[in-house]
């Protein structure tokens, strides 16, 4: 993990890609949140080291993958070759083992920008392969059935690129981790093996602090993107959103590596012991999540 | 299982006399169920005791160190005979150890029914402090005066109880040909002596933040009101500049609140709804965010405010103020209600 500041990558990024594909461009993650909540302020850091980039819509997006890669290539960055997948695919590599776009700046291993797209609408499953032709090799886009809520009205910055909102990005996360599941993650945070959905959850949690009292906004903002982008199914997911949270509360080990996450992450600046994030947890629920409820049963 | 042994603890489990504390937030409350204990212990050679800590807000270091000093302080054949459980979120945790599964299936049912969640039981009302509140309040608002059976209705107590309390106020009080009653001048050294006595009276609960991001006042009566209590009401500066507009005071320094409470027991779960950072202050010298003060009489006087919710009455919200240690503020505020020029 690398201390980047998000309006510099910002800049860097909308420099570095072809003009025409920056209103394509949803900056997602720790990077999206930092840019909310750190500003412009070019003295404050976000402790990453990916740059997600979503490429919109999907039925354009291998172009745009293929004009940013292509670009960010000619002009000196790298594909990531370290971890899993480390290795370009071929034109005989399965969609879903290929690697996707990683490719680090000419002058820093630090960070790195990974290309994504949206789902299929009604897409439901576990992530998705779009195969990218680049002149490196084959690499896959990626996509998962909740990256359309991170994506759901983005903010535009005064770099040519969009940011996902904080509120959609805890969504999204608190979506796709309705339990504590087992896995942990490959790489280490600060020497430690954390949880997934712990990583996931403490993001959740790590926005909701910074964000304050505009918690309570996110129940409205949360039903709106759910009955727009699921119609068919909103109010169960609505109704299961607080699931996670609520296993987290209940699982004083899980809420500690729920901490240690935020602590090495979003709230590195300001961090907090477990029962000051439980507070936060049990906040988010009266605030937000037992409003979004309460709208689903309506 | 008995019930109540030597009607003194509150359960006696295979020669094992529990005493359930919940909400304990004082370490000398603490320190006086464990010597409760030792003294039984004594007269009871073949029994043990065991305190039982239900949702306390005393941090396991504390604990140990209690736990410690008891050890240093009792003799040894009454100490190796003491325990300590701590319960929260369901879950016990013993000190020195924890007992059979066998005897936890039997002590949680001792614990469910002294936490009920129908609330704490409440001490006997203090009429005398509720019928002066209340004379005060007709005084303040130049009410008419009232009946003795007015003043039985309003504060929830029998005759002879309204009856002495008027006799003790004598020397303030006018009566009317039908004697009906009324303050005729202000009863300053009983209003003091009620400033001296609030916090019992008015069984004041101080509530700090634990989570590191403090709520504004204003932002807890936000999520107050949407609980839509009609039994809370908010007093202290935000309450008296409700009825006081002209308050001189920049900010507002915490949230004040009166809990009606007609009844024998307190129930105090609202606060959790109301933000779950707070908790019981550990001492009186914490800066509180909330305080909570329950009022027992049994007309609440409470006035709906044209902003939503409910605003307790003028006496209660001096009452505050002087609690809140704000005295300009207090005397500024009684000198604006007072229908005679006068001081508190």
């Amino acid at each position: 993990m690398s201390n980047v500041s998000p309006s510099l990558i910002l800049a860097k990024v909308s420099q570095s890609v072809p003009h025409e594909c920056l209103p394509n461009i949803i900056i997602i993650g720790s990077l999206a949140a930092g840019y909310h909540f750190f500003g412009e302020d070019k003295n404050l850091y976000v402790r990453t080291k990916d740059i997600d980039s979503v490429l919109r819509p999907r039925n354009t997006a291998v172009k745009s993958a293929e004009a940013v890669a292509e670009k960010l290539i000619g002009a000196g960055w790298e594909h990531k070759e370290d971890g899993n997948h480390g290795k370009p695919g071929d034109q005989n590599t399965p969609d879903d083992k290929l690697p996707a776009v990683r490719l680090h700046p000419p002058d820093t291993k630090d960070w790195f920008i990974e290309l994504l797209t949206e789902p299929s609408p009604g897409d439901q499953g576990d992530r998705r392969w779009l195969r990218v032709k680049l002149s490196t090799g084959h690499f896959g886009l990626p996509s998962f059935s909740f990256l359309g809520v991170i994506t759901y009205k983005p903010v535009k910055t005064p770099f040519g690129l969009f940011c996902a909102r904080s509120e959609m990005m805890a969504l999204a996360n608190l979506l796709e981790h309705p339990t504590i599941r087992p896995e942990r993650m490959s790489g280490l945070i600060e020497s430690r093996a954390i949880k997934r959905s712990n990583k996931d959850l403490g993001r959740v949690l790590a926005l909701a602090r910074l964000s304050g009292e505009k918690v309570e906004d996110w129940s409205a903002e949360w039903a709106e993107a759910l009955a727009h982008l699921f119609p068919d199914r909103w109010k169960s997911l609505a109704l299961q959103a607080g699931a996670g949270l609520r296993a987290l509360l209940a699982s004083p080990d899980d809420l500690e590596e729920a901490a240690y996450t935020c602590n090495n992450g979003l709230l590195a600046s300001r961090p907090v012991t477990p029962e000051q994030l439980r507070i936060t947890l049990e906040r988010l629920l009266l605030d937000a999540v037992e409003p979004l409820e309460a709208q689903a049963r309506g | 299982m008995e019930n109540r042994p030597d009607q003194t603890f509150d359960a006696e489990i295979d020669f094992t006399y529990v005493e359930v504390k919940s909400g304990l937030n004082a370490v000398r409350n603490l320190r006086a169920g464990l010597l409760d204990l030792a003294y039984v212990l004594q007269s009871h050679p073949n029994h043990r005791g065991m305190l039982v800590l239900a949702d306390a807000n005393i941090t396991n270091a504390r604990l140990e160190n209690e736990w410690d000093l008891a050890r240093q302080t009792l003799r040894f054949e009454i100490f190796s005979r003491l325990s300590i459980l701590t319960y929260q979120n369901g879950e016990f945790r013993g000190h020195p150890y924890l007992p059979p599964q066998s005897f936890i299936d039997r002590l949680q049912e001792v614990v469910g029914r002294e936490t009920s969640l129908a609330g704490r039981p409440l001490p006997r009302p203090d009429y005398f402090s509720e019928i002066l509140k209340l004379l005060i309040h007709h005084w303040l608002q130049r009410d008419e005066p009232m009946t003795t059976a007015s003043l039985q209705t309003k504060i929830g107590c029998a005759y002879p109880t309204v009856a002495k309390t008027l006799e003790k106020l004598a020397p303030f009080l006018s009566r009317s040909s039908d004697r009906r009653v009324a303050l005729k001048t202000f009863p300053k050294a009983a209003w003091s002596a009620l400033i001296t006595r609030g916090d019992e009276v008015r069984q004041t609960r101080r509530y700090v933040d634990r989570s590191g991001e403090l709520r504004t006042p204003d932002s807890l009566v936000r999520r107050l009101t949407k609980l839509g209590r009609r039994d809370l009401a908010i007093g202290g500066v935000l309450g008296a500049r409700s009825h006081f507009p002209n308050l001189d005071l920049l900010g507002n320094p915490r949230l004040d609140l009166t809990l009606h409470c007609p009844g024998s027991r307190l129930d105090l779960s609202f606060v959790a709804r109301v933000d779950p950072g707070l908790v019981l202050a550990n001492s009186d010298q914490e800066p509180a965010a909330l305080v909570v003060h329950v009022l027992r009489r049994k007309e609440s006087l409470f006035s709906a405010m044209p902003e939503g919710g409910w605003r307790a009455d003028p006496v209660e919200c001096l009452l505050d103020l002087h609690e809140a240690r704000l005295e300009a503020q207090a005397a500024e505020f009684f000198s604006a209600l007072a229908p005679v020029p006068s001081s508190p």
